[in-house]
């Protein structure tokens, strides 16, 4: 498998990662991709304000 | 010894907030109320087992957690889930290009932290997770809110581990959509 991936694979392992932990050739694909890439940047970005929401949702009230 | 560790009107004070996050789990005012006074019902009878390791709150959130995870899984066995294919994901593929890319630029929310204490971008993403496809809105609330891993996703829910990631992934595509038609917190919702 290429060690270059798009920015549809990189959103699904964004999500994935947000699970559980992802296998470790995954995890260097999508850092590497990330380093390129401002639009999966951003979206992992809103994932993790996303994520905090969600948290903020649970935790208050 | 632990004696009664609490009375009936000490649990009744997490009865609203059961309610709220029975509430964005089944979208349903009536079931809502009638799991959230069977889990306090519940709770009240095996108060013997309460260890105090965890918060009431916790403890009570597991309880009423169980009694959803029961329902859901009546209510789709008599109406089962097309297994979904992770190749297939229909309207998110549209949010691509043929070669991958997005068509849109994402917003840049730059501070997660920050935008996630704005009460008007709670509000914007709860609004959306109550307009997610009934099941993916269920199986990412019972994921965020009540705290099940994938593994306890499938095996509560008789999914296979792919069809939970395509659940969470879709749901969480769907969201960010949702909340770029809102400027992503930089502007109200409409």
């Amino acid at each position: 498998m290429a060690i270059r991936i798009n920015c549809q694979h990189a959103s699904r392992l964004l999500s994935q990662r947000e699970d559980e932990s992802l296998p470790w050739n995954q995890r260097q694909r999508l850092r590497l991709h990330l380093m390129i890439c401002d639009a999966c940047t951003n979206v992992s970005r809103q994932f993790a304000a996303l994520r905090l929401a969600m948290q903020r949702f649970r935790d208050v009230g | 010894m632990p004696t009664a560790p609490f009375d009936f009107t000490t649990l009744a004070e997490h009865r609203p907030y059961l309610l709220k996050i029975a509430r964005i789990e089944l979208r349903d005012e009536m079931l809502a109320e009638d799991l959230v006074s069977d889990a306090l019902t519940q709770a009240f009878e095996r108060r013997e087992q309460f260890r105090g390791t965890s918060s009431l709150r916790t403890w009570l959130t597991s309880i009423l957690k169980n009694r959803i995870i029961d329902l859901l899984r009546k209510q789709w066995r008599e109406q089962p889930l097309e297994p979904a294919d992770p190749d297939d994901d229909g309207a998110i593929d549209r949010i691509f290009d043929a070669s991958g890319h997005y068509m849109h630029m994402p917003s840049d929310v730059r501070d997660p932290a920050e935008l996630s204490q704005q009460d008007s971008f709670l509000a914007a993403v709860q609004g959306c997770v109550d307009r997610l496809p009934k099941r993916i809105g269920q199986v990412f609330v019972l994921r965020e809110v009540f705290g099940s891993d994938t593994k306890e996703l499938c095996k509560d829910l008789g999914l296979t581990s792919s069809n939970v990631w395509v659940q969470l992934y879709r749901a969480r595509m769907m969201l960010r959509q949702c909340l770029e038609r809102g400027g992503f917190g930089r502007t109200q919702p409409e």
